[in-house]
């Protein structure tokens, strides 16, 4: 099928790019010892890998974490559509401040227990898995921050890690049905929920866990040219799906797009399956370059977590969100900047304008005046929802958006009840 | 899940897609084989070309398991904003949309095992209903 083709190339060559990028930054034999420092580096939020090692072995963290999810992809017998790209640029996104392969491979080899325990296929939860990933900071905490003896600490992590996995798709599939597809990182909701126990056993035991603060602030021209890139390789797919026919190529591009602008972006929302993958590409360019002149505007710093944020958002175009379901979502966060005096340059609301736009469905769905209040809420509770679980879920504005989404969709549904009546 | 979990969600699903469209009459009916199921959804409200092939596109998503054992749990539980076929589309063996003579569709899903072939499903040779 062309349109698999054309995304299974986009992300290898982004993947590609990713590790050739690491490996010409600086001396090859650093930049693996910087990787392999990674992965016993504290993981939890907010832990930037460029203000840890270094820019090379960073990049090479996010290809290699990158090719995992890939491998995981094709040995379930996938196909690479709008659904396995926001996956996996989500699993790239966060291998700049979190996941490592050390954390990582438990949780999914969790989720596939999991699918074989309730007589499924792993590659029935593959989606769960590859979101799922969201926990590793909780396996590198047992494994190289409890004080425990390494002997009984790895395995440890590591069994501990395969439960989390085996938990995680019931929890998942339960917390869709409270935002009914409205919060489209729904494993971080997920993963938040479980966080909450896993931190509340921590401090019961005497052992709290408190959220990091590694935040790089230099902009290293390498870091600030990876979205344009990455944007650009989207440009030449989809000349390369009808090279002799650029002009028309691009035209059926921006037809798709226009086509997907009207779609709400609620879960499951395969723009490249739904419509295809010239019109996500072009929206994945859009967005990505949108946000990315955003940042740059902003003179905000480039570092792993923002970087993190505009990968997931490409990721994301290709799976539900477009620039007319994004816009109100991010006017309700700025605004809440503003009102209630934020310092925007810091993590916690410069992450939440990316991070937040998981909402972009209630504004697809129910209009800008619900996304923009979606937004304005968004940002008042993540500032709070980090510490609940010690910063465990790497996806705690996937947390705080399902809790919005949450509230919003209960007084929608129970209004439109009221209405019929 | 449970057979008649899966049954209650699909007829939830399509009773949710069918009823948007305010028709007068709906009838639904399911006829059971031994590798897997047929429902019929029949409405009376008239469709243009586009919105039966609108139907049928959304019908004819290919097999995604990866989207159906995860996503499509939210299938006829989910009834807040529009209904989607998609979600039923991830999970059917075969699906045909025709206009009834009364002015309306019928919608017919085939839905079965990994072995299951909707071509030799018995509800077009010998209609009948359960």
């Amino acid at each position: 099928m062309q349109k698999t083709k054309t995304l299974n190339a986009f992300v290898v060559v982004v993947m590609l790019g990713l590790f050739l990028a690491g490996m010409i930054e600086g001396n090859i034999i650093q930049t693996f010892q910087g990787f392999f420092r990674l992965q016993v580096t504290p993981a939890r939020l907010v832990s930037d890998f460029i203000a840890v090692e270094g820019v090379g072995p960073t990049l090479l963290n996010v290809a290699a974490v990158g090719l995992l999810g890939y491998l995981f992809v094709i040995l379930n017998g996938l196909q690479i559509t709008g659904a396995e790209v926001a996956a996996l640029f989500t699993m790239m996104g966060f291998a700049f401040f979190g996941k490592t392969l050390f954390n990582c491979i438990p949780i999914m080899i969790g989720v596939s227990l999991s699918a074989l325990i309730v007589k499924k296929k792993p590659r029935d939860y593959a989606l769960i898995a590859m979101f799922g990933t969201a926990m590793g900071p909780l396996i590198t905490f047992i494994a190289f921050e409890l004080g425990m003896r390494r002997i009984f600490a790895l395995p440890g992590s590591f069994v501990i890690g395969i439960g989390i996995g085996i938990v995680l798709p019931p929890i998942a599939i339960a917390m869709l049905r409270l935002h009914q597809g409205y919060n489209l990182y729904n494993v971080g909701f997920s993963a938040g929920f479980l966080g909450l126990f896993t931190a509340s056993l921590s401090h019961a035991a005497g052992a709290d866990i408190l959220p990091l603060s590694m935040w790089s602030t230099a902009r290293e021209p390498l870091l600030v040219a990876i979205l344009p890139a990455i944007v650009l390789i989207a440009l030449l797919c989809i000349v390369a799906e009808n090279p002799r026919h650029v002009g028309t190529g691009f035209g059926e591009a921006f037809r798709d797009f226009r086509k997907i602008l009207t779609m709400s972006g609620r879960l499951p929302s395969d723009f490249a399956d739904y419509v295809s993958s010239k019109g996500s590409l072009l929206n994945a360019a859009i967005m990505g370059i949108l946000f990315w002149l955003g940042v740059v505007l902003l003179d905000a710093p480039l570092n792993g977590p923002v970087l993190g944020g505009l990968f997931t958002i490409v990721g994301f175009s290709f799976f539900g969100k477009h620039p007319k379901n994004v816009f109100s979502v991010v006017l309700g966060i700025v605004v809440a900047i503003i009102i209630f005096g934020k310092d925007i340059y810091t993590p916690g609301p410069l992450l939440a304008i990316l991070f937040g736009t998981a909402l972009a469905p209630l504004a697809g769905e129910f209009g800008p005046i619900v996304g923009f209040i979606a937004g304005f809420l968004h940002l008042v509770i993540v500032d709070r929802t980090g510490a609940w679980h010690g910063g465990m879920d790497l996806y705690n504005n996937g947390f705080a958006a399902g809790l919005t989404a949450t509230l919003i969709v209960s007084i929608i549904e129970w209004y439109r009840s009221a209405q019929d009546e | 899940m449970k057979r008649q979990e899966l049954y209650v969600q699909l007829i939830s699903e399509l009773a949710n897609y069918l009823l948007h469209g305010n028709p007068k009459k709906m009838v639904i009916s399911m006829h059971l084989e031994p590798d897997g199921f047929h429902i019929a959804g029949i409405d009376d409200r008239p469709r243009t070309d586009k919105e039966i092939a609108d139907i049928e596109h959304s019908l004819m998503m290919h097999q995604r398991p990866e989207l159906a054992s995860y996503y499509g749990m939210m299938v006829g539980h989910d009834l807040l904003g529009s209904s989607r076929l998609e979600l039923i589309g991830f999970q059917i063996k075969g699906v045909k949309v025709e206009r009834i003579p009364e002015g309306g569709v019928m919608i017919n899903l085939w839905i079965g095992s990994e072995g299951f072939d909707p071509a030799m499903f018995t509800i077009d040779q010998e209609p009948q209903g359960s």
